[in-house]
Parts: structure tokens; C-alpha cells; sequence
């Protein structure tokens, strides 16, 4: 059997799929950008488990913490920068919505590695990291049957 | 029989595309609160498959696993490439649902079709050899079946007394699955183990030696019910919202009164085939 062609089908597939990694945001404007996007998950409903590239830049330097939806701790804070990056492992089974804000420096022995949520600290910048999976959750297991 | 295969795979590939293109697949973080919709998937791998039916497969393969089911309960459900013995076109209807079962009509493959091809040699060596082909065959019947769903489990039985096709009086074919899945980190590891019976009517019908095969030298044999054993095991990955890594390995030891059969006692001798069915495969698939 002539095996070349469906190696080279599936050298293809595996490409594609590695290559709608890698078209992740690699944006220079101010923002926060959130590499992957999406955590993928078998069925909705799943936790979905990951680590999770942050990185956020601002015309500013600045005293900023990073916060998520998941915490009301701040994930990681910088002092007098106008950019950074962090790394996270999640687990999640909804969107999560991470957040720049400013952060007041109240008390002078605070060394700014966290910081609580205040709601009344306006948002700089935030960025959806989407939860999606393959197979839609319905009353009807999805896959149940195949195996039978 | 192979050009039928095609054509009811193609068949239901437009079916199920079409049902899927009509259902609105929003990836919305809501749960279906129906039993309507379905999915399609289609892959390409690696197949490594031993069995006594047909000679070893180690290569390329194609799979095709799909189930649609309509608003008034009608449902198709469509599988190739894996589980030889069963794979094909179903169709059915689901007449009843609680939380946690579901309870259809469905039709279902009893058995695959057969082709036995023995050699007929005249002893006196007069006449020229020969071959004598013997075929059967699929036994499509219609049966009851039961799905249980619990959390990370799953059970399922099936009776099908009914034959679709007068190749035979009707037969059982009944079975009993039950299913559990693990999930870690974002793979989904699904083991599960099945039972399969088949009445006398069946296994004598693709067993049993026709009176031309008996002249090759096969011996007469008459074929009880028998209980075929199985165990599945599948590994997925998403990769991303539409594609899937996926493996799986299955072993079905099938019942003595298939073994014993003059027929697959010959069969599974032969190099390349197995008296147990031995099955793995590595695929990527697409989910639409």
C-alpha cells in the first residue's frame, strides 16, 4: 500500500492544528493579550486545565496588578513599569476575564506582590481567555453510544 | 457489498451534514436543554486490526462516527472505520426519556456480511480445482435499547428480536455495555466492557458449513448461541474546539461456538489473522 499520501494528510492536519496555536495575539498596541485564547475542553462542562500566557502593556509606566474573574486577589503586580508578563496554570469550566488596573501603593511596606480587587479602580485593560470544547453539553450523552 | 458500504456511507454523511448545517452549533455556554442535535466526526490514522474474519489490517484508515437526532425523536447514527462486526448505518427512534435513560427503536448489525472461499480439489484429480465462495449476507434487525447515563458512567442494553431480511428465521442478538470515563487534565480516558449474545439462529447462519463447503472437506457443524466478551478502552485530547487526538485498543474474545467452527478453526490459523479480535488505532479527527 502506497503509504505517502495519507502521511502527508495527516503531517497536514497536525500543522493546521499546531498553526491555529501560534496565530495568537502578538499585538503591539496597548492592551492586554492572553496566549492561548481559548482552553479547549472534550465536553462542555469539563474543567478545562492549562498554562496560560499573560502579557499586558500600557503607554505609562505605572504601578499595576493583574487580576482575574477566578480571584479577588490580584494574580501578580509590577512596580513603575509600562509592560510585563506572567504565566498561569488554570483550571476552569467558564471564561475567565484577567484585568489591568492601577494599583495604590496605601501602605510604604507593601512590596506590591499582591494586591485585593477594588471594584471602584477603573480597568485599564482586560482580555478574555474563552473556554470552549467540542463536544456540546446535551441531554443525550455524545458520545456514549459510539462505543457500543 | 462493498459498493453498498459506500454508498449508505455516503449516505449518511449527507444526512448528518445536512442535519448538523441545520442546527445552530453556538458555541454558547449553555447546556441543550433537548435531546435533538448531534455531531460528526470524521478522522484519519492508524489502524492495526486481527481478527479470524478478514486478513490483518496495519495502515492508513479512515473513521466516521456520527449521530443526529431530530425534534420529534427520530435519530441516525452512523460509525465506520472502527468496531468491524457492528459498524454501519443505523436508524431509529427515541420514544422515551427519564433524567437518566433513554429508550429507543433501533436497528442494529447482528453480524457483518461473510465471504468464505474455500479450495475444491477432485481427489481423483480429474477435474480441474476450484474455488467454492459461500456468502452471507449483514443481519440488520430492529431491537429495544436502554441507555443509562450516570455522571461518569454509562450502561446500555439491547434486545433485537427482529430481523430485517427473510435470509433466516429471526434470531436474538442482545447486548449489555456499561461504560465509565476519567477525566485528566483535559484528556477524557473511556473504558468499557460488553457483552454480546447472539442466538443459534444467527451463529448457525454464518457458521454452520454450507453443503458446498462441506465438499472442500469442511466438517458439518452445528453452531449454538454463544457470548462474544469485549473490552474497549479510548484515550481524547482537544486539541482545539474542532479537533481531536484520539487512540483506542479492543479486544473481543468471541464465543466458543464461533471458535469451534470449522470454518474460523481454519481461519485463524492463517498468518495474518487471529482466533481473538485485536484492534488499535491512533487517529485525528474533525468534529463539525
Amino acid at each position: 500500500m502506497n503509504i505517502t499520501k495519507p502521511f502527508v494528510a495527516i503531517t497536514l492536519c497536525i500543522l493546521l492544528t499546531i498553526n491555529s496555536y501560534m496565530v495568537s495575539a502578538q499585538n503591539t498596541e496597548d492592551g492586554i493579550f492572553v496566549e492561548p485564547r481559548q482552553c479547549v475542553s472534550l465536553n462542555q462542562g469539563n474543567i478545562c486545565y492549562g498554562d496560560v500566557t499573560i502579557k499586558w502593556q500600557l503607554s505609562q509606566k505605572g504601578n499595576y496588578c493583574l487580576y482575574s474573574s477566578q480571584h479577588t486577589q490580584s494574580l501578580a503586580c509590577w512596580e513603575s513599569e509600562k509592560e510585563g508578563s506572567t504565566t498561569l496554570k488554570i483550571a476552569t469550566d467558564k471564561n475567565i476575564v484577567f484585568t489591568i488596573k492601577k494599583h495604590h501603593k496605601e501602605n510604604p511596606e507593601d512590596n506590591h506582590n499582591t494586591s485585593v480587587l477594588d471594584s471602584a479602580t477603573p480597568v485599564l485593560a482586560s482580555a478574555t481567555l474563552e473556554l470552549a470544547w467540542v463536544y456540546k453539553k446535551n441531554k443525550r450523552g455524545h458520545s456514549r453510544w459510539r462505543m457500543f | 457489498m462493498k459498493k453498498f458500504s459506500i454508498t449508505a456511507l455516503c449516505t449518511s454523511l449527507a444526512l448528518l451534514s445536512t442535519g448538523l448545517t441545520a442546527t445552530a452549533f453556538a458555541k454558547e455556554n449553555t447546556e441543550d436543554d433537548s435531546y435533538s442535535g448531534g455531531f460528526l466526526k470524521v478522522g484519519v490514522g492508524y489502524k492495526y486490526d486481527q481478527n479470524p474474519f478478514e486478513s490483518e489490517q496495519n495502515g492508513f484508515a479512515i473513521f466516521v462516527n456520527g449521530r443526529y437526532q431530530t425534534d420529534i425523536g427520530l435519530f441516525i447514527e452512523a460509525a465506520f472505520g472502527a468496531n468491524e462486526r457492528q459498524e454501519g448505518l443505523n436508524i431509529g427512534y427515541n420514544f422515551y426519556n427519564t433524567d437518566s435513560w433513554n429508550f429507543d427503536i433501533t436497528t442494529v448489525k447482528a453480524f457483518g456480511e461473510t465471504e468464505v472461499k474455500a479450495l475444491l480439489v477432485d481427489p481423483e484429480g480429474i477435474l480441474p480445482n476450484s474455488f467454492v465462495v459461500d456468502k452471507r449476507d449483514a443481519s440488520q434487525m430492529l431491537g429495544l435499547r436502554a441507555t443509562g447515563t450516570f455522571d461518569k458512567s454509562s450502561v446500555q442494553f439491547l434486545v433485537a428480536p427482529l430481523l430485517l431480511g427473510d435470509d433466516y428465521d429471526d434470531g436474538i442478538y442482545a447486548s449489555l455495555w456499561a461504560g465509565h470515563s476519567w477525566q485528566i487534565k483535559n484528556w477524557e480516558v473511556y473504558a468499557t466492557a460488553g457483552l454480546e449474545y447472539r442466538s443459534e439462529n444467527i451463529l448457525d447462519h454464518y457458521f454452520e458449513p454450507s453443503e458446498a463447503l462441506q465438499n472442500t472437506g469442511l466438517a458439518p457443524y452445528d453452531a449454538s448461541a454463544g457470548i462474544d466478551a469485549t473490552l474497549q478502552v479510548i484515550a481524547s485530547y482537544p486539541m482545539s474546539e474542532n479537533t481531536l487526538f484520539e487512540a483506542y485498543a479492543r479486544y473481543t474474545q468471541y464465543s466458543s461456538s464461533i471458535t469451534e467452527s470449522p470454518i474460523i478453526q481454519i481461519t485463524s490459523q492463517f498468518d495474518d489473522r487471529s482466533e481473538a479480535k485485536k484492534e488499535l488505532g491512533i487517529l485525528f479527527s474533525y468534529v463539525f
